[in-house]
């Protein structure tokens, strides 16, 4: 297999682009002409659908238009050339000024653009400014717009402790200091994804108390993702079991065998439920 | 050195200019495009798809800083030294061709040495992959009957190589120290049919008087060979050179077929080619696999501008 | 004269090649044959194993007598060009309507070309109608959810799954019969290394070339991995604190370089062990040959045993001219003396996904007939046919198994898996460049784990680093999709199906991130560990 192969693969991932080039180029001339077509709506669309570039183009295109609002644009906009191909640090910081911008109002845009600012510190910028995010996710918390996705802002502070803090000790008191964000959410999505988080993160630094309970407040919002629903009945149980609630672990075991029967664990959790019973019927 | 044309004449027939146009075109976008795609690429975080991330030079660094592809490059200087030798038979054949008196059997020769040219790459590929294979192999079959096992598992003991063993058939491509030969001895009798017609077009070139008057001072066969025939064709082996150089280099399909994508044990078998293979198609990052090209290309390069300038040919 | 004729005979003859190839490859002819009201439906797949293009055919046909209209035309693919395939034809707008998914899409290409079919998966199969599984969701008539056909990144479905599969021991029966005087199969690893022992006397003492199993780098560590699993299986539960029973990669790679396992850990210099016992009942050097080399060894009848997945059953049977006999792989048990002390049990095949997923491209002409005809494949009707001519697992519940394919029916009463050493390309790399050091005539556990030792920490670091990216990118696509998410909840609170989008999107998010910060902490952890290395 020469080279010459490998770079003709190059090649046709490069060709490849050629008509999708021309078909922006179509899509783009398309939106200039037909002023009528592009709307919010479908750029919202396109933007769900994984489809960035799209999104952008028609975000861009209803600049100055009547009838649009302008904040929503300027914020479809900044969270779409986030994902434009290929990722420049020029598109970043497009993207930061927009939302910058979007700060300056008080309505939704304001407190989803302060959470993506964050995202944007944390993730996006080259290096990574952590203590920016931390500051952003926490002041559009405080906003309290009660904006689900801005709530899971609190999951993300969370989270970051494990890197964070490697030794348990360390990890355990910054999962203190991050109880009181629990008052602060107002939606069942945003207090469910913080109460799992820290659940997981006591559970790893071995509180198993205090991971117990935040699991179990989490698990009372109920979760639509069964993957997720599955592992935290899983780990609740466990934990119950080593801390001798029996009652909870047996509860949750049962949950998980009536609804997950087609899981690896299932057999394993059967028998320790079968174990369970048994020393629960012991004198 | 051609003699300069005048603008009007270099225009007068301009139509035929359009008869190179289809070949421009084929040679840029299956040559240069790619190229220049690979060095566009190389600046980003790149997994093949449509998502990449510019990262200026880091792909570069991480090339000096890796391991494994240095250390292929050990593997195939081994074999660019071990082919330079491959080389020769070609042209002793080349020369026992063309020291045929009989026109007829110059052809017949050229024509068998042509023949096995129709079968594909790929086939003779498995059909190696087959020799080397422990237990139905012919080599070991070969090394077997003729006794040559049993010298070499006493050589074994006497150096401690550890990979021949009575009655244990030997896993040429499975031990890191059998690898190398193992890539060397392939293609045994390492008679190329295009090198070796090369060679004999150089030699046909060269006039009968010159072996006249050889034949007229007493020259030996062997004298001819060493005085005449082969400063002769010192173009024709330049030219076998960098392509050698250039194939061994960037060649790794040997490797990729025989060993895998790992290289076989050990990695030993892991050439700079099957190591950016492994990178793109194996890790998924097309991007740093682009960059070992470009450090590929500058090393090739680098080669073929030593070869040009210091193989020279003695008009 | 003459030779002009002929060259402009041949100039004519060349010219017109060469507009007759420039028309049809700038004005292809329709893939879509919509004249005389047919519709033609194209479905591509990559199953070139024994059996598999039977069957679609038959499900194909099928489908064309219930639906006199519509023509179903098959396209199989060999897996190794499928990719290079896929993309030209996506990307050239003359992909098949229908697509096996899998190999070669990426997340970018899926959501770019292919239809989610979360919809369709909450619909009932209107071709389920008067069984038993009427009226229930798509996704729940199939054995596992449809999650084989679930994209986590991008949260949906995009493919339906028809098949299921598994792992087996095939035994070349009229052999064992030979050798043993009987047929019966073994069922655990000691009866397994008897019968091994008893081959090789058999070989000496007749003098015919035989040996116990066939091997080569695809099959050999189907086999290794299955015993190797069964001595780490409680080392996986200890190194898990988060308390889900599963094996946790990054987790685990974590612990390694904090010092809490190595190569010599008591678990697993004993499944090195196991290993090595193993393969010296396989062919010397089985790690420089490849699949079709040991399916060879096996159906030419020098080997009693291969170890293959259910895909090989028809294509096994149909090459060997001996009696085929099926079994689990036989792995130690707890009562095993040498292998006993680390097990917790027979491996538990209830997690296994669903496979030969099936995709909608988002070009298909004719979206809704292509659409019919997935749902036509998914019913428990035609999976039936699926199974009965391919020889291969269904995938919709209630749907009896082929009778030769009943030996690969998940194995529900066993145990969370064990360690996979090797689940990531460096980590793999590492692992097949030092397996002569544990395979070969000179190999040893001990020698095996020290070279392991040596290179596991930089494969490791590198393999996390290229897994946080890739968690990074998941990251960044599902924010411009989660922000979308939002508005869209926004404006219209009463729509109960982008609110529950959103709940999913947020909760896909939440696991992402905990995956980033999880390997973020492994990753610091072992490039803190690679930089104190001497």
């Amino acid at each position: 297999m020469p080279y010459s192969r490998l770079l003709s693969v190059f090649a046709i991932a490069w060709i490849r682009q050629i008509p999708a080039f021309l078909l922006s180029i179509v899509a783009g001339a398309s939106l200039y002409a037909a002023p009528a077509e592009p709307t919010l709506k479908a750029a919202w669309e396109a933007a769900e659908d994984n489809q960035a570039g799209l999104a952008y183009r028609i975000f861009r295109s209803l600049q100055g238009r009547e009838g649009i609002d302008e904040r929503e644009r300027q914020f479809g906009e900044a969270v779409s050339v986030l994902n434009v191909q290929p990722r420049t640090a020029e598109n970043i910081r497009q993207a930061k000024d927009l939302f910058l911008e979007l700060l300056k109002g008080d309505d939704r845009f304001a407190g989803l653009s302060e959470f993506f600012l964050a995202r944007l510190h944390a993730d996006y910028t080259d290096p990574r400014d952590l203590p920016t995010a931390k500051r952003f996710y926490r002041s559009a918390l405080e906003r309290g717009t009660g904006d689900p996705v801005v709530e899971t802002g609190a999951a993300r502070l969370v989270n970051m402790t494990e890197a964070d803090h490697p030794q348990p000790e360390d990890a355990i008191r910054a999962l203190n200091e991050l109880e009181p964000l629990a008052s602060q959410l107002k939606t069942p999505q945003g207090k469910r994804t913080y109460h799992e988080a820290m659940g997981q993160g006591y559970i790893l630094a071995g509180d198993l108390e205090a991971g117990l309970r935040h699991h179990l407040i989490a698990e009372s919002f109920g979760f639509t993702r069964r993957q997720t629903e599955a592992a935290s009945w899983v780990t609740i149980a466990e934990a119950a079991r080593e801390l001798r609630k029996n009652d909870i672990a047996a509860e949750y075991y049962r949950k998980f065998l009536a609804k997950y029967l087609r899981d690896s664990r299932s057999y394993l959790i059967a028998k320790k439920l079968r174990e369970l019973e048994a020393a629960n019927h012991q004198p | 050195m051609p003699l300069p044309i005048s603008k009007k004449k270099a225009l007068h027939e301009w139509k035929l200019y359009l008869f190179i146009i289809p070949s421009l075109l084929l040679v840029g976008t299956f040559s240069y495009f790619p190229t220049l795609s690979a060095i566009y690429h190389s600046f980003f975080r790149w997994g093949g798809g449509d998502a990449k991330e510019f990262i200026g030079l880091k792909n570069f660094i991480d090339v000096l800083n890796d391991q494994v592809f240095w250390a292929s490059f050990v593997t195939i200087g081994i074999l660019v030294v071990a082919n330079l030798f491959k080389m020769i038979p070609s042209i002793f054949l080349a020369v026992l061709i063309h020291r045929l008196r009989s026109d007829k059997w110059q052809y017949w020769y050229r024509v068998i040495l042509v023949l096995p040219m129709i079968v594909p790459g790929l086939v003779t590929l498995f059909i190696w992959k087959f020799f080397f294979d422990p237990n139905l192999g012919v080599l070991n079959a070969a090394i077997e009957q003729s006794g040559i096992k049993t010298a070499l598992v006493h050589l074994d003991k006497f150096f401690g190589w550890g990979v021949f063993f009575e009655g244990v058939p030997t896993a040429w491509l499975g031990e890191p120290a059998l690898i190398i030969p193992a890539l060397i001895i392939w293609g045994f009798p390492w008679i190329g049919a295009v090198g070796v017609l090369i060679f004999l077009a150089g030699l046909q070139s060269i006039g009968t008087e010159v072996y006249e008057a050889a034949d007229l001072d007493g020259v030996t066969p062997f004298q001819k060979f060493l005085h005449i025939e082969f400063p002769l064709i010192m173009t024709q082996v330049r030219l076998s050179l960098v392509l050698m150089i250039i194939g061994t280099l960037q060649g790794f399909g040997l490797q990729f077929l025989l060993l895998g994508e790992n290289g076989g044990a050990g990695g030993r078998g892991m050439v700079p080619g099957l190591w950016m293979f492994n990178r793109a198609f194996i890790a998924g990052e097309f991007g740093y696999a682009c960059a070992l090209g470009l450090f590929l290309f500058v090393f090739i390069l680098a080669l073929t501008l030593f070869n040009n300038k210091f193989v020279r040919v003695e008009k | 004269m003459r030779e002009r004729i002929l060259n402009t005979i041949g100039f004519g003859l060349l010219a017109v090649c060469f507009v007759v190839a420039l028309g049809r490859t700038l004005w292809p002819k329709p893939k879509t044959e919509s004249g005389e009201n047919v519709v033609t439906i194209r479905i591509a797949h990559w199953q070139l194993e024994g059996g598999v293009r039977e069957a679609i055919d038959a499900m194909a046909r099928a489908y064309e007598a219930e639906h006199p209209g519509v023509r179903v035309v098959q396209i199989p693919i060999p897996e190794r060009i499928y990719t290079n395939w896929l993309i030209t034809q996506l990307v050239g707008g003359t992909a098949p309507d229908i697509i096996q998914i899998g190999i070669g899409i990426s997340d970018e290409r899926l959501s770019r070309f292919f239809v989610p079919l979360t919809g369709l998966a909450e619909e009932p199969n209107p071709y389920n109608k008067g069984t038993d599984l009427e009226g229930i969701p798509l996704r729940d008539t199939i054995f596992d959810g449809m999650r084989g056909g679930y994209n986590e990144a991008l949260i949906e479905f995009y493919g339906v799954p028809l098949s299921g599969t598994s792992i087996r021991a095939y035994y070349n029966l009229d052999l064992l019969k030979k050798v043993t005087g009987s047929e019966k199969l073994p069922t655990n690893f000691r009866e397994f290394i008897e019968l091994c022992k008893k081959v090789e006397d058999y070989s000496q003492k007749t003098g015919e070339i035989l040996l116990p199993i066939a091997a080569s780098r695809y099959n050999g560590p189907q086999l290794m991995e299955r015993l190797f699993d069964s001595q780490t299986q409680k080392l996986v539960q200890r190194e898990n604190p988060v308390g889900t029973l599963e094996f946790q990669p990054t987790l685990t790679l974590r612990r390694y370089a904090e010092g809490d396992w190595d190569m010599r850990t008591p678990e697993l210099l004993s499944g090195f062990e196991l290993m090595r016992a193993v393969a010296n009942y396989m062919q010397p050097g089985f790690m420089q040959l490849q699949r079709d080399d040991a399916t060879f060894y096996f159906v030419q009848g020098r080997t009693l045993m291969i170890t293959s997945g259910s895909w090989d059953s028809t294509s096994i049977r149909s090459q060997a001219p001996f009696r085929v006999g099926i079994a689990p792989i036989p792995a130690p048990t707890r009562d095993d003396p040498e292998y006993g002390e680390f097990i917790l049990g027979p491996l538990s095949e209830a997690g296994s996904l669903a496979a030969v997923s099936f995709g909608l491209t988002r070009g298909s002409p004719h979206p809704k007939v292509a659409k019919d005809f997935l749902l036509f494949m998914a019913s428990q009707r035609i999976n039936k046919i699926w199974t009965d001519v391919s020889g291969w697992l269904p995938s919709v519940v209630g749907v009896e198994p082929h009778p030769s394919a009943l030996p690969f029916k998940p194995i529900m009463e066993g145990y969370p898996s064990g360690l996979n050493l090797a689940p990531t390309p460096d980590l793999k790399r590492i692992w097949a460049t030092n397996a002569h050091l544990l395979f070969g005539p000179e190999g040893s556990a001990e020698r095996f784990a020290a070279a392991m030792e040596r290179d596991f920490l930089r494969a490791s670091t590198s393999d996390l680093r290229r897994q946080l990216t890739s968690i990074e990118l998941n990251g960044k696509r599902s924010d411009t999709v989660l922000a979308a998410l939002a508005v869209q909840a926004g404006d219209h609170p009463d729509d109960r199906a982008t609110a529950l989008k959103l709940d999913l999107a947020i909760q896909a998010a939440a696991t992402n991130d905990r995956n980033l910060q999880s390997t973020r902490a492994a990753l610091k952890a072992s490039e803190q560990a690679l930089n104190s290395q001497p």
